[in-house]
């Protein structure tokens, strides 16, 4: 696949290990959205709903616990 | 026909009495679904599998049991309509477009026009009829290879971008034609859009939770 101007992903292997299936796809699958807080996930920095800025931006910092997650 | 369930114990504290407040902490809902997906996951490699979503709690083993015997009627038709399939969520993401300068006094203020600039941006969770044509082909068309689809989740519904999402049922059978169709509209829409697929996930989606 050319990955220079990448408009495709195809990301296999719905298992937690695969460092290319983000924490949020993961998430998406499997929560119910009527077991979640209201169907939305809202994290707040400074008042601002950093869902809309992307989750991506807030991720790293749990990159540690599916670290250890993979070592068990 | 004797049903086998798969039970994890977890501790109350955190899955009961905290449960509200700890689906608000990333931080623990990171580890303990992607916990759960390890399981999951692991399962299904073993055979058919009607997975739980994250956070079904049954107080006891015999509520449990309870339940599960209630809705043996319901879980054996599941079973039926997942065997053999698998669950694929897919992504569709319109390219950037660029956007005015932000000029903001402090850090703070800048996520505020940020954050205001990408909620303009961001198609809200609109009606079906208002998308654009070309992505209603591709729905009806993923819709013929799917045994199901649902609307997709709700957390990466703020992503910037993202145009229209969906989680479908495909039978494995169908995973070759899947790739060929997504493979076309990723060339069609090369510099426009992007599609982002995911998979194969346990069918979280297409269990009747009745």
């Amino acid at each position: 696949m050319d990955n220079n101007d990448a408009n495709q992903v195809m990301a296999i292997g719905g298992g937690g290990a695969d460092a290319d299936i983000s924490l949020l796809d993961i998430l998406d699958h499997v929560l119910n959205a009527g077991v979640v807080i209201q169907g939305s996930l809202v994290i707040s920095l400074a008042g601002v709903d950093l869902v809309y800025l992307g989750l991506n931006v807030v991720l790293t910092s749990v990159e540690t616990a599916l670290k250890n997650l993979e070592g068990k | 026909m004797g049903l086998v369930c798969w039970a994890s114990r977890v501790s109350r504290y955190e899955f009961v009495e905290e449960l509200a407040g700890n689906m608000e902490n990333l931080d623990w809902l990171a580890t303990a679904g992607v916990r759960h997906q390890n399981v999951v996951s692991d399962l299904a490699g073993l055979g058919t599998v009607l997975p739980a979503r994250f956070g079904t709690v049954f107080l006891t083993l015999d509520s449990l049991q309870k339940d599960v015997a209630r809705r043996k009627p319901e879980l054996l038709k599941s079973f039926k309509k997942v065997a053999g399939a698998d669950e694929w969520g897919i992504k569709v993401f319109m390219l950037s477009q660029p956007s005015p300068p932000i000029e903001a006094e402090s850090g703070a203020d800048y996520l505020r026009q940020k954050s205001a600039a990408l909620k303009s941006q961001t198609r809200k969770r609109g009606q079906f009829r208002d998308l654009n044509p070309e992505v209603k082909l591709f729905s009806a068309e993923l819709q013929k290879l799917a045994i199901d689809s649902t609307s997709g989740g709700r957390v990466s519904s703020g992503q910037t971008g993202l145009e229209w999402q969906t989680s479908i049922l495909l039978p494995r059978k169908k995973q070759k034609s899947f790739q060929s169709l997504v493979d076309g509209y990723a060339r069609q829409w090369q510099g426009k859009r992007r599609i982002e697929c995911t998979g194969p996930w346990p069918p979280y989606s297409f269990v009747n939770n009745g």
